[in-house]
């Protein structure tokens, strides 16, 4: 039996593969993964035909594959493999209305955790070591959303020697054990241990930041140190505090360089796939996925540098045709080929959500929930 | 507390967006004290008053000739787009002076002086109420001005605050107004000496403060926008004696009886309620978002949905969309996908038009952005059962004559405030939402004298 074109895909590092190659490896795997869904998923081929698409031999330009709205995955039971198949099943942490839900097979858990570990790794790098994480335990809490949360840092955890969690939930509010934080970092700094901060962006800056800048307090990391953070910027932008600001005071209360402020980006309808940007740098597709940004009027694919809703398309999930999303994010393309770090792919960024688009992730959640 | 005074002489180059933004804003001034400001444009409003509506009719009609004829005219440069035509023809001596007469027991000059009423054997006047205060909705903006010409020439003060969405598109267009003037023969109608009577004024909705002081010095309170926003200006304490006007959230559908036209009228007839779907991107609460079509005719509810799918292609030309937002993208995108699985979905290649045609029952959500749903149903008297009062608003109807009327009576006992012809949904006439709006600008008063009969 021959290797599948996906798994071929995933034989290589995310950021390596020269534009040319990724495309022919890249067109191939996608093939094949709406090969497979055509074929074993009556709904998504009879949705592939009502759009007039019909799998050729070979697509051109990727921009012809049908998407699915990320929506979609609320309303219907998509699934590509028989029900004997399906492991788990994930929901997406939804503040509204119905949350996402999709079915995983243990091909695409396996898929999710390989891309998943290659792109964390390939920022954090591969070693261990402490995760002092800005957040509550969630064997101790009693919070409503802390399981989303915890399912959410789990991924990143593969990376540590040791968690340690650093806030306390009083009467719904979110408090930092600044004590604690700072003898378990003055402990490290004076072993020479390096360290990674993790935390929910709103939640970082809402109650860890802000309030060590407020009193003044600075917190020296081990030198190469750095900080992770996921869930999105919707409630820090709408209290005003910039990207800009966010690294700004970061830097400064943990006395790191910007460069090893990481901020990830993902969803569930395709998890494992993860986004990140390093300090002010955009974000960058690795080999397992390619972006198209679509103009909100023809629904066409923009010039780089225009604003539009981003679509991902990606082989990876088997179990349901989530292989091409036209997400709610608004966002635009800055560049292709290497980055300044000598990562190769499509560098983005995103500029916001579709205005009243639902609340999503994990750290936004938790900002309804705590502002 | 911080209410801005917005100026009516902005140039739309220094706005390249009609959205207020915080930018913008910190460029406008605060007033300081409310009530002066509200006592200067009330002295101001005298020039108004003691027009004669003769002549501001006839201003009006002068400034829709003027903003038709003119190929320069800045007015439908900027607002072709955002419903140019209709408000030009609102503005129209022939719509308003019916209008008014309506309102005014069929005589205008009610407004002007005290007239002899045989049946009361007395004279009365029409006055105005005094101020109006307009909170508009950022969805249609040319509603607001069609609410701000109908408090002027009822020649009450007006105070309007504007929204943030498209916030600047009234000044603007207040500003288009003040540049015209026009001579009866017997004076010079100065445009900018009526709109001195109106001030546009910005506050934030959560400063209630300012809310509150807008609402305690209104006589006249009237309220375009969504539940919310009503309710909230409702909330608000008021004078003793203030009258709320409220223009709030309504959803409008259309009916098509079996065989309630020839076949060859298909074409004629999707053309018309695609007009009715098209015209404001569907945020008018007179919009059709359903079209109920009965089975059993001639022309089955999926070829009427081809033939509209079609109509829906040749107006797209003739009303050009506007710039998508993403969120308007986003919807479109998922109510596609959506009925994609389970029902017919035929629509533009980007987000411009869709038409949606399944067998569901009851009203579709409204998606907008020239959405629409068409809805098989068996007998037009369905639709009776799922009407609902204060939320339902106008029906386009097509149904045979003989027994359009019945099923009209039955609507509008069930709450239905308009029915017209299709394509003519989207056009503001009276009443509207039940009312005949100018008739609660003013106030009557009554003179009995010994020569009554003698009219002024």
């Amino acid at each position: 039996m021959s290797i599948s074109k996906v798994a071929l895909l995933l034989e290589h590092k995310p950021f390596e593969l020269e534009i040319f190659k990724k495309k022919k490896l890249f067109s191939e795997a996608i093939h094949e993964s709406f090969n497979h869904h055509i074929d074993n998923n009556d709904l998504f081929r009879n949705y592939c035909e009502n759009k007039n698409f019909q799998l050729k031999r070979a697509i051109d330009n990727i921009e012809e594959y049908p998407y699915l709205p990320v929506k979609i995955f609320k309303n219907k039971k998509l699934i590509s493999v028989t029900d004997e198949e399906i492991k788990l099943t994930l929901s997406s942490s939804a503040t509204t209305g119905t949350p996402s839900q999709v079915a995983l097979d243990s091909l695409t858990s396996k898929r999710q955790t390989i891309v998943a570990a290659n792109v964390i790794s390939d920022y954090l790098g591969r070693h261990r070591r402490p995760f002092l994480i800005l957040d509550e335990d969630p064997l101790e809490s009693k919070s409503r959303d802390i399981s989303a949360r915890a399912a959410a840092t789990r991924g990143f955890l593969m990376l540590s020697s040791k968690p340690e969690y650093f806030l306390k939930n009083f009467e719904e509010q979110l408090h930092l054990d600044i004590k604690k934080l700072q003898k378990t970092i003055t402990n490290y700094e004076s072993l020479k241990q390096e360290v990674c901060i993790f935390g929910f962006t709103f939640v970082l800056y809402h109650s860890v930041i802000k309030p060590l800048k407020e009193k003044g307090i600075k917190c020296q990391l081990p030198v190469n140190s750095k900080i992770a953070h996921i869930g999105g910027w919707k409630k820090l932008e709408s209290e005003k505090v910039s990207k800009e600001k966010f690294l700004e005071d970061t830097s400064e209360v943990f006395g790191i360089d910007k460069k090893n402020i990481f901020d990830f980006y993902g969803f569930t309808e395709q998890m494992g796939l993860l986004y990140v940007s390093s300090g002010e740098m955009p974000k960058i597709t690795p080999a397992y996925s390619e972006i198209i940004i679509r103009d909100f009027k023809t629904l066409n694919s923009v010039k780089d540098g225009e604003k539009g809703l981003i679509q991902i398309l990606t082989p990876i999930p088997n179990s349901y045709p989530g292989i091409s999303i036209l997400t709610e994010d608004v966002g635009r393309i800055v560049g292709r080929g290497a980055d300044k770090m000598g990562r190769i792919g499509t560098q983005f960024e995103i500029i916001g959500r579709a205005n009243k688009a639902e609340t999503r992730g994990c750290g936004d959640i938790m900002s309804e929930f705590i502002a | 507390m911080t209410i801005y005074h917005v100026p009516h002489n902005l140039k739309k180059i220094d706005h390249p967006s009609w959205d207020l933004d915080d930018e913008t804003l910190i460029r406008f001034n605060q007033i300081e004290n409310y009530e002066s400001s509200i006592t200067s444009i009330k002295d101001k409003s005298k020039y108004l008053k003691d027009l004669s509506i003769d002549h501001i009719l006839e201003f009006f009609n002068s400034l829709a000739i003027e903003w038709l004829n003119n190929p320069e005219s800045k007015f439908l440069k900027y607002f072709s787009s955002m419903g140019a035509s209709f408000l030009i023809n609102f503005i129209k001596r022939s719509n308003l002076e019916p209008l008014l007469s309506e309102s005014l027991n069929n005589n205008i000059n009610y407004i002007d002086n005290f007239i002899y009423v045989e049946n009361l054997q007395r004279k009365i006047m029409a006055h105005p109420k005094g101020l109006i205060t307009h909170w508009l909705a950022g969805n249609v903006p040319v509603l607001g001005m069609i609410s701000l010409i109908q408090g002027i020439v009822t020649k009450n003060t007006n105070v309007i605050k504007i929204p943030r969405e498209g916030g600047l598109i009234l000044p603007f267009m207040a500003g288009l107004i003040a540049e015209h003037s026009h001579d009866t023969g017997k004076c010079i109608v100065n445009g900018s000496d009526i709109i001195n009577s109106c001030q546009f004024v910005y506050c934030d909705r959560k400063d209630v403060v300012a809310q509150k002081t807008l609402s305690i010095n209104s006589d006249i309170r009237v309220a375009w926008g969504g539940r919310e926003a009503v309710e909230s200006v409702m909330s608000l304490p008021r004078k003793y004696g203030t009258e709320d006007v409220i223009f709030g959230p309504k959803y409008s559908f259309a009916v098509i009886g079996k065989d309630s036209f020839q076949k060859e009228q298909l074409n004629e007839i999707a053309y018309k309620l695609a007009i009715d779907v098209s015209v404001f991107e569907q945020q008018g609460c007179n919009s059709p978002h359903t079209v109920f079509y009965e089975s059993g005719g001639n022309i089955n509810s999926l070829q009427f949905s081809k033939a509209l799918a079609e109509a829906m292609e040749k107006v797209l030309k003739r009303i050009p969309k506007n710039l998508v937002s993403a969120e308007e993208a986003s919807n479109v995108v998922n109510i596609r996908a959506e009925y994609s699985f389970t029902g017919s979905v035929f629509s533009s290649k980007g987000t411009e038009w869709t038409v949606i045609f399944s067998e569901d029952k009851g009203f579709a959500e409204a998606c907008y952005s020239r959405t629409i749903f068409v809805r098989p149903i068996k007998n037009v008297n369905e639709v009776l059962e799922c009407i609902e009062h204060k939320k339902h608003q106008t029906i386009g109807l097509c149904l045979n004559d003989n027994v359009k009327e019945l099923f009209a009576k039955e609507a509008t006992s069930k709450g239905i405030e308009r029915i017209t012809e299709l394509g003519k949904m989207s056009i503001y006439d009276y009443p509207w939402d039940g009312m005949f709006p100018m008739n609660r600008f003013i106030r009557w008063a009554s003179l009995n004298s010994n020569n009554d009969k003698s009219t002024t």
